[in-house]
């Protein structure tokens, strides 16, 4: 009998139906991913089983955990079920735990809530508990007290705190919310072995919710595809990464996969030259009359990008990327050497050298002002030129730049609210297009956008460059992506660059040992068909 | 839910209304004073009775209406004239010396209880409406200031910032054109509260005698005269209390309305 069965699940919120007729079942030891694009109503599931859903939600259908329906239960008998029965590992590490306790705390009170249940412990057994635990998601108490607070602590291993959290109890059923989606390659990849062989060892079952089918084909025994709140298909890992049944399915393994094709362009003279770039941040005095220690964010960079070339900066966080584009763009300034674009230094108040340089940032959402119409918001950057183009030219140029993204130019007239995230991130491209710079800082622009919606930006970005003679910087926190859009790469680590060269190259061969781990953290995804896979030696027993 | 809204808006209506019909009419001369009819209490002819000079009540509550309402419209509006500005340069700032000296600048404000600095500031430069609208007003500064502070520290993190700052805007035009209009929701409510503290706080001083001074009508002082009378004549007391109460509880109620209404997580609607 399966541990989880969820039979004939219906949500609605507010009378908006967000989940109809869901069927999915989790065995001990088993992981089943469900997976799918935002708002297709994973996370939904989740709370739904979790007994979390939002105000205003009502529910048909059954879900049975261990013969018991939890739709039926009272929130007591729900909150002795949660951390016992089933625990839960949300996506974003830093606000799924309270900066004012400590991690021991934190994770102790799982037990301590649950201590009037029939297995109450005693308290020397409940702190040999709370060592194994943390010992077992890999924070032993030696290395990692647990008197330290979150702050304190990476993004992985909080995540770790997280994932301790929820297993302390040994729950039978773990559901876990993007577990990985907030943190880094090389940090995903361990967490995922830890997930991996907490199911083995503790024989439970783990409902994994991500996007990233990558992710999806390293872990799962079990897929189901969600669409609008709907599984469109459901099956054995291996099967439906053999032969997808559902064109929806196809359809996001091919985006997955997606390499724009990148027409080759003539690179003329340098562009903008990066030469020995630092940037130290002062930090606290250790005492009172000793110097202040500093903080080298960025060590000594150089590089250059040369007219139409497409560079990749590829670097985890905490790298310096963000401060070296910052740099760049004049935001900022440097602690030692020069940026010059065209010949020019690159400072904070010359219009000059900046009307050539534009950005486009990560967060669709946060990037545009919720108050201006679409039209004052890309037409924004023409502040940076002396005689701005008024009127009808004004208009022209509007309609051009919304033309050669593919939107309407009638879009301009309405509000950014009435967009989604894709259509923000081709706007965001219009606005950084509208003043016709040279270079564009594209800042981790496809991170937040669905696998399908992704690739045709990476399209729309590969396109666009021969035509406006442009060159840009794409700046990304794995490799995955930058292999389809850019010719030559660049790999930071700690403030430096650790590697540089022609994009293939690089990836192929790298001679740089982060670079070979970050290539191999790196979830893959398996190629189509049988043979593909047992090529790639994902499934070789088949 | 929509409720408190329109209950505050109706009660904030009707005293708006009525401070503003006074201008043009009252159902008597407020310097009408009829010895003969003191004492009064609410009939057909003075709907709300009449004090011990015999005036009618009412048309003194109407006039003093306008006092409280005109000495908390200019108090807020020197606050915010002041306040907001400020916070918007502190945020500009942030960090710097310059909000370092702003922001130590509004504690050292709200270090003092406002009502006595007020009652102060009143007895140094003079008992009077435009001395109380200075008094509160300046206390309505620090209060502005770190509201608009704090909301605009948050702003500066968003991209769209980053967006403007890409290109070109200078960090007093980005405060002007991206940061305050995304701050009116906030600066509305906060306003209507601060309004309904001024009215709160300009009866105090009234009723100290260091507001508007007679024969203006004012709603504090007016309860002040009254309470000597109020084992004989109880209304005299009641009515300009009710007033002020009401007065408030109206602009509260407002208040919460509001920030119920635009509260960017409720909303769903073009900007």
């Amino acid at each position: 009998m399966s541990l989880l069965d969820i039979r004939a699940l219906g949500v609605t919120i507010r009378g908006i139906p967000v989940l109809h007729d869901l069927s999915l079942s989790v065995a001990r030891g088993e992981i089943v991913a469900l997976t799918g694009e935002s708002g297709s109503g994973k996370s939904m599931t989740a709370l739904a089983t979790i007994g979390l859903l939002p105000q205003g939600a009502a529910t048909s259908g059954q879900i049975l955990l261990d013969g018991t329906d939890l739709l039926t239960l009272d929130e007591a008998q729900m909150c002795a079920r949660r951390g016992n029965a089933m625990g839960m590992v949300f996506q974003e590490p830093m606000t799924a735990l309270n900066p004012l306790q400590t991690i021991g705390r934190q994770v102790g009170e799982t037990l301590r809530l649950h201590r009037a249940g029939e297995t109450s412990l005693s308290s020397a057994q409940a702190d040999a508990l709370l060592a194994e635990t943390l010992a077992r998601v890999g924070l032993p108490p030696d290395r990692v007290p647990p008197d330290r607070y979150p702050h304190q602590l990476s993004g992985g291993q909080r995540q770790r705190v997280v994932i301790a959290m929820a297993i302390i109890r040994r729950p039978a059923l773990l559901i876990a919310d993007e577990p990985t989606t907030a943190l880094d390659v090389t940090t995903q990849a361990r967490i995922l072995d830890l997930l991996k062989g907490l199911v083995t060892d503790y024989d439970m079952g783990l409902l994994m919710i991500t996007h990233d089918l990558a992710v999806v084909a390293r872990m799962a025994d079990r897929i189901a595809v969600l669409r609008k709140g709907e599984i469109v298909e459901q099956g054995a890992a291996r099967d439906v990464f053999r032969q997808a049944g559902h064109p929806y399915t196809r359809a996001l393994f091919d985006a997955s996969g997606h390499r724009a094709t990148l027409p080759k362009v003539p690179q003329r003279g340098p562009l903008l030259r990066v030469q020995d770039v630092s940037r130290d941040y002062p930090m606290r005095r250790t005492g009172l009359f000793r110097p202040r220690p500093v903080f080298q964010a960025l060590k000594g960079i150089s590089f250059d990008i040369r007219r139409g070339e497409r560079l990749g900066l590829v670097g985890e966080s905490g790298s310096g990327k963000s401060t070296l584009i910052r740099a760049i763009l004049g935001l900022d300034p440097i602690s030692g050497g020069q940026i010059t674009l065209d010949g020019r230094p690159v400072r904070a108040g010359d219009p000059a050298t900046r009307r050539h340089m534009q950005a486009v940032f990560q967060d669709p959402y946060s990037s545009f002002n919720p108050r201006h119409s679409v039209a004052r918001l890309i037409s924004e950057p023409f502040h940076l030129l002396e005689d701005p183009p008024t009127g009808a030219a004004r208009q022209a140029a509007i309609a051009e730049v919304m033309t050669a993204v593919n939107m309407s130019p009638k879009d301009a007239e309405k509000y950014i609210h009435a967009f989604s995230g894709g259509q923000r991130q081709r706007i965001a491209i219009a606005r950084a297009l509208i003043i016709r710079p040279d270079l564009i800082l594209f800042d981790e622009a496809v991170s937040a956008l669905d696998v399908r919606v992704r690739a045709q930006i990476l399209d729309l970005i590969a396109d666009l460059s021969p035509r406006y003679g442009l060159a840009y910087l794409f700046v990304r926190h794995d490799l995955s992506v930058v292999r389809g859009v850019t010719d030559r790469v660049l790999v930071m680590q700690a403030g430096e660059i650790v590697e540089q060269g022609p994009t293939g190259q690089v990836l192929e061969n790298p001679a740089h040992p982060y670079i070979r781990e970050l290539v191999d953290a790196a979830p893959r995804l398996p190629e189509f068909g049988a043979q593909a896979l047992t090529q790639q030696g994902v499934w070789d027993d088949a | 839910m929509r409720l408190t809204l329109v209950l505050g808006a109706g009660l904030t209506a009707a005293f708006l209304g009525a401070a503003l019909l006074s201008f043009l009419w009252t159902p008597e001369p407020v310097s009408g004073v009829n010895i003969a009819a003191r004492l009064h209490p609410p009939d057909s002819v003075n709907l709300l009775g009449t004090d011990h000079f015999g005036r009618d009540i009412l048309s003194m509550i109407m006039v003093g209406a306008r006092t409280s309402l005109g000495v908390a419209v200019v108090a807020v509006a020197v606050g915010m004239g002041f306040g907001v500005p400020l916070g918007l340069w502190a945020a500009a700032r942030a960090g710097g010396w310059l909000d370092e000296i702003i922001m130590r600048g509004n504690d050292l404000i709200f270090a003092f209880p406002s009502l006595v600095i007020a009652i102060l500031i009143t007895a140094v430069f003079g008992p009077g409406a435009v001395n109380a609208i200075i008094a509160i007003g300046i206390f309505n500064i620090p209060v502005f200031a770190r509201l608009t502070r704090s909301g605009a520290l948050s702003l500066w993190q968003r991209d769209f910032i980053l967006a403007a700052r890409v290109s070109g805007k200078s960090a007093p035009r980005i405060s002007i054109e991206h940061i305050l209009p995304n701050l009116t929701n906030l600066l509305i409510v906060q306003g209507t509260i601060q309004f309904s503290l001024g009215i709160l706080a300009e009866a105090g001083l009234s009723y100290v005698g260091l507001g508007a001074q007679p024969p203006v009508p004012s709603w504090g002082r007016m309860l002040a005269e009254a309470q000597t009378m109020v084992a004989i004549a109880p209304h005299v007391a009641i009515v300009p209390g009710m007033a002020i109460v009401l007065m408030v509880l109206g602009l509260n109620l407002l208040g919460d309305g509001l920030r119920d209404a635009l509260d960017p997580r409720l909303k769903d609607r073009v900007p």
